[in-house]
């Protein structure tokens, strides 16, 4: 068979669009990073603004209010700290009497109640503590009244009045001002919205006429190339991988539909997670070609990938015993799938660039959307150690969305989960096909799990192909039940 | 509550840059220049100790670029003191040969000389596995040693080579001892600053995700060899500036000070303080190079036995590597995660575990 | 370059070829058990020699009797460092052992001095093995063999023979060999892995102990150095794969450096190390080496 040569032309092309892409995208957030730029200036400029006037108004409220409620409002802290004293000796007192009777264990666990007379004495405690509560705040309040006359209902009122219209002529500048601010930002925005959407424009015809060039060389490109058929995604011929003398995967044939869940199935040591190593690359295939179409319709031949590059064309994968980032946080691990859509250069990274920033800002906008669609966003932050299995697989998961996946590649999802994790499992694994318009390519162990969801299925024994169909040709199947019972003579 | 009381904007602004992750390193470099003013206008601080504070300063940007290695890509290199021997002969070399040349053009070259050996050691070794790095590197570091010993002409041989006169860095500028010790505290400080921009960015995490679990990586797109390559580079060229800045404040220099004990010393530095903390690296650094010469001299008993130290840190080194591995910045953690832990058991003890 | 020059140079390289294949075998031995690099070898094979030199040389005991000495010295060493360092850290791999066995490098440096105050003193080669040289005719060039390398040549080839024949014929070797090619299948099959691997520690001590006795040259304690490093860049070139491609390697080095040197003394080593990259740069897992599959 005749192997598709990789047109260099179209590569380039291919790699120049996706950079015209990136930086489209980049621009389109432009106006809305702006903005928001923008607000926190505003912001800032009007709170220094009202600081100017609070001076003046700080002195027209504190008139304006009556000298019991001032007291209050003045001494909220003290009270709250004078409490909090109180309920400490309060709570050290009942201690020391439980210790007293042995109610306290090594743990510091109370083990019984109290005796009355213990009670009573405690009851007698919390009287003299409330007494000196109350010589507290009348020492404090004698101490105030030094400081405050006691205003009449008369000049209260003026006092109130004259508040009130301070506070909203205040307020009404405040607004004033943050209007001509918003203004004067609206007209900045504008200019700058021209200024980007001239710049979008013109990018945007750059990449609409670099697409349809590149269109029109693949169309011509395709016809010499090896055709899969419209609706495959997946195409493996001859599959063959040997170890030494051991053939892991022998000569196994078959296609993976696009937008299905394609389930391969088979008993242990069958080789099925070796099929997935020689799809993504981390095996060379020792014979056999794996032919597979990205979402542009452009046909790759696999073989002649390097294992990092497979994940640009959409192809992820999990691992079978969950390869998580344990130094890392929940998002950044997503932000690690994430890797090949930073375009940034490292000189930029070393100075943290703005540009970097925006693309930072823009891909964790992505995965914390991914995250809350997985229902993960309230552990985001912390490291995935010592979760359960059920959360690491989801983890994982959520790696392969956040790399743009097209064909996402699942290595046993189930192993480890118990069933009630493995029923979530299949809902999120059918949900994800539908909401994301994905095809699933998945090695299972559990057969129920592979039965409910699997629009095909394919069974191999000893790397060689038992059975292909639906799941139930499959269960039907007298090939398929003597690899995994055992032949009944 | 009383609506009107705000507080001071400017001071909540002033608050936030000084919160600012880049503030504390600024801070670390001024104290540094502090130092030297005091050493310059009071009889405080030693001329002595300025000396070893600047030569710390230079291993420690050394030992921050071997983090790169150690913390995140997870190798290991025995090359560190051929790269920072290579710096400072190279500077040496210029600046005794053209005599006035800018300085900034001799670090240029010192930069594209070892970028283009650690590329070529680097690629060579890297594209067989993880490990094979320490090895090769160990065999260019005895290289470089032969090559120092007997290039005699370039080197001075095992008698070593000096030059003398000031650095001159823009035309008109030419700097002395506190000049130079202030460039070095400058570069440090950026030279921080850069490594820690890079390693949040995702340059560090892609290296973090290599060192945890190589087929993840791959899986998502992270080529091992160009960012291990990445990673033994940058650690290449950290090693070579501060060999270059070394000489600038040493001006002299000699083969001795560049066997593999040196690499051994930077490996200790990091490990001990914690290989992916900066400050770690730097009290790391202190304990391995600044401890002696800036305080220790006087001890008559360390100044005769100084392979107590040294045995001290190597064991130190191994308990690290064997149960340790956060370095003595976890011990910190840990100490604070002690004490608290010590302070909310007794309160418990006085007050009772129940709430009211 | 005439006959004479050509087969004189390559005589003169079999002390080198002795002492670079002891070290290089101990160091595969271990990476192809414990699967790491062993940086620390030399420095327990310098300490091994300067045992031997004590008894040897200061204390006036039999030469072989003092050279036994220092070998059982450093296998005891190598036994100690394997069971309560190597085994016993928490969650280590490979690259953390072979940063614990830099540690012990360092270690060894600093504290060999100390323990043997005895700066001055040669090693036991230089002072007591035989002198004089063994001059013969080979194709008509005359050739001279020092006995003192003769020596270091037998001693090699009988050690190493020895221990191949026993990697090939006894219970230890086939262990060795299952070990090497799968520690975890190699423990399940009730092969006692953790006396393996101790094993093969203490035997590269020992060889590269003899390695360290037959350097002609005054006691120092990074003596061992180079010896370690090319053994190091030996396995490299010779591919770390099987036991006899990296004495393979072990044999190109010297052979090298002394024809290199024979044009320019001081960067014959800068030579070697180049043609050695070239060579790497070429074979990347090693002249006889085997490209080797990572399970995912």
């Amino acid at each position: 068979m005749e192997k598709m040569k990789s047109n260099s032309k179209i590569n380039t092309l291919a790699s120049k669009i996706e950079q015209l892409k990136h930086k489209l995208d980049l621009n389109k957030a432009l106006v809305e990073l702006e903005q928001s730029k923008l607000d926190d200036v505003r912001k800032s400029k009007v709170d220094s603004f009202k600081f100017k006037l609070s001076k003046n108004l700080l002195k027209l409220e504190r008139e304006s209010i009556p000298a019991e409620e001032l007291f209050n409002v003045e001494n909220q802290k003290n009270f709250v700290k004078f409490d909090k004293k109180l309920d400490l000796e309060y709570r050290a007192k009942r201690q020391t009497l439980r210790r007293d009777e042995n109610l306290v264990d090594k743990q510091n666990n109370v083990t019984g109640e109290l005796s009355s007379k213990a009670q009573a004495e405690l009851v007698a405690f919390k009287g003299e503590l409330d007494a000196k509560k109350i010589a507290h705040v009348e020492a404090l309040r004698a101490k105030f009244k030094q400081l405050q006359e006691p205003k009449t209902t008369q000049e209260l009122a003026q006092a109130v009045s004259a508040y009130e219209k301070a506070q909203s002529e205040a307020d009404d500048a405040a607004k004033a001002f943050d209007l001509e601010l918003i203004a004067k930002h609206n007209e900045k925005i504008e200019g700058y919205k021209a200024k980007v959407d001239v710049k979008i424009t013109a990018m945007q015809k750059g990449y609409d006429e670099s697409k349809s060039e590149l269109n029109a060389l693949q169309k011509e490109d395709q016809k010499s190339q090896y055709q899969l058929a419209d609706d495959t995604i997946l195409k493996l011929e001859h599959l063959t991988m040997q170890f030494g003398g051991l053939k892991a995967v022998n000569d196994l044939s078959f296609e993976v539909k696009k937008g299905e869940i394609f389930g391969l199935i088979g008993p242990n040591g069958a080789g099925k997670t070796t099929v997935f190593n020689c799809i993504t690359q981390f095996y060379k295939p020792t014979s056999g070609d794996v032919w597979y179409k990205d979402a542009k319709d452009q046909v790759h031949y696999l073989n002649d990938y390097v294992v990092h590059n497979v994940i640009r064309y959409g192809i992820v994968r999990t691992f079978q015993n969950v390869e998580v980032i344990a130094e890392l946080s929940i998002l950044e691990n997503l932000l690690i799938a994430a890797h090949t859509q930073y375009k940034t250069s490292i000189f930029a990274q070393m100075i943290n660039s703005p540009h970097l920033k925006r693309e930072e800002i823009l891909l964790r906008r992505k995965a914390q959307k991914i995250l809350k669609y997985l229902k993960l966003d309230d552990i985001q932050d912390v490291p995935p150690v010592g979760m359960p299995y059920g959360v690491l697989k989801k983890i994982e998961l959520a790696r392969t969305l956040m790399a743009g996946a097209n064909l996402i590649i699942l290595d046993e999802p189930a192993a480890g989960l118990n069933d009630q994790e493995t029923l979530e499992l299949a809902e999120i694994i059918k949900d994800i096909k539908n909401e994301y318009k994905v095809t699933i390519f998945l090695v299972e162990h559990d057969m129920g799990l592979v039965m409910d969801i699997c629009d095909h299925i394919c069974a191999i024994s000893f790397g060689s192909k038992l059975a292909y169909g639906t799941p139930s040709e499959i269960q039907s199947n007298k090939k398929v039940q003597e690899a995994y019972l055992g032949s009944e003579d | 509550m009383i609506k009107n009381k705000m507080k001071n904007p400017l001071v909540a602004k002033i608050a936030k840059v000084s919160k600012h992750p880049y503030a504390t390193f600024i801070y670390f470099g001024l104290a540094t220049v502090v130092l030297l003013l005091l050493q310059m206008f009071t009889p405080l601080i030693k001329y002595s100790f300025v000396g070893a504070l600047a030569q710390t300063m230079c291993y420690a940007i050394v030992a921050v670029g071997f983090s790169y290695l150690l913390g995140y890509a997870g190798l290991s290199s025995l090359g560190t003191a051929g790269f920072v021997g290579l710096g400072s002969y190279i500077t040496v070399y210029m600046l005794r040969t053209y005599s006035g040349m800018n300085y900034f053009v001799v670090m240029l070259i010192v930069l594209v000389v070892s970028i283009i050996i650690g590329l070529i050691v680097g690629f060579i070794s890297l594209r067989i596995e993880g490990i094979f790095l320490a090895i090769v590197t160990l065999g260019l570091s005895e290289v470089f040693y032969q090559v120092f010993m007997n290039a005699t002409e370039f080197t001075g041989g095992s008698n070593g080579t000096s030059f003398t006169g000031e650095v001159n860095i823009f035309p008109g500028i030419s700097l002395g001892r506190e000049g130079v010790f202030i460039m070095i505290a400058v570069f440090l400080t950026a030279m921080i600053i850069m490594t820690f921009n890079l390693v949040n960015s995702p340059t560090g995490r892609a290296m973090l995700a290599m060192k945890n679990s190589t087929s993840a990586a791959q899986a998502m797109g992270i080529s091992l060899l160009k960012y291990r390559l990445l990673a033994f580079i940058l650690a290449t060229i950290y090693a070579a500036i501060a060999g270059s800045l070394l000489m600038t404040f040493n001006k002299y220099t000699d083969p001795k000070s560049w066997t593999i004990m040196f690499s051994l010393n930077i490996l200790a530095a990091c490990l001990l303080g914690g290989t992916r903390s900066i400050w770690g690296i730097f009290i790391g650094t202190f304990f391995v190079f600044g401890l002696t010469p800036m305080f220790l001299n006087d001890i008559v008993f360390l100044r005769n036995n100084p392979w107590l130290l040294s045995t001290i840190i190597g064991v130190v080194l191994i308990l690290v590597l064997m149960f340790y591995k956060g370095g003595l910045m976890q011990l910190l953690h840990d100490i604070k995660k002690f004490v608290n832990n010590k302070i909310s058991k007794r309160r418990e003890f006085k007050y009772g575990k129940d709430e009211i | 370059m005439d006959l004479g020059l050509f087969l004189q140079t390559i005589v003169n390289s079999f002390q080198g070829i002795a002492m670079y294949s002891l070290a290089t075998f101990g160091i595969v031995l271990i990476f192809r058990t414990s699967a790491t690099t062993n940086f620390a070898q030399g420095a327990i094979a310098t300490f091994g020699c300067y045992v031997a030199t004590q008894f040897g040389v200061i204390n006036g005991m039999n030469l072989w009797v003092s050279l036994v000495l220092g070998m059982l010295t450093a296998f005891a060493l190598g036994v100690i460092i394997d069971n309560f360092i190597i085994r016993r850290g928490k969650d280590v791999n490979a690259a953390g052992k072979q940063m614990i066995t830099m540690g012990l490098l360092l270690v060894f440096t600093n504290i060999i001095p100390v323990i043997f105050s005895m700066i001055t003193i040669t090693t036991p080669a230089t002072k007591n093995f035989a002198t004089g040289s063994f001059n013969f005719t080979l194709l008509g060039q005359d050739i001279y063999w020092p006995y003192q390398s003769m020596i270091c040549v037998l001693l090699a080839v009988v050690l190493l023979g020895a221990v191949f024949a026993a990697l090939k014929f006894t219970k230890w070797g086939l262990g060795v060999r299952a070990t090497a090619s799968n520690e975890t299948v190699a423990k399940m099959m009730g092969v006692n892995t953790k006396v393996i691997t101790a094993l093969s520690w203490a035997i590269a001590g020992a060889l590269a102990t003899v390695a360290a006795c037959s350097m002609q040259t005054v006691l120092n304690p990074a003596m061992m150095g180079k010896a370690q490093t090319y053994g190091f860049l030996a396995c490299v070139l010779g591919g770390l794969s099987s036991f006899i491609a990296p004495i393979i390697g072990a044999i190109i080095i010297p052979v090298v450096i002394n024809f290199a040197a024979i044009y320019t003394s001081a960067w014959a080593e800068l030579i070697m190390f180049c043609i050695v990259l070239l060579l790497i740069l070429i074979r990347p897992n090693g002249l006889f080496g085997k490209k080797f599959i990572k399970k995912v």
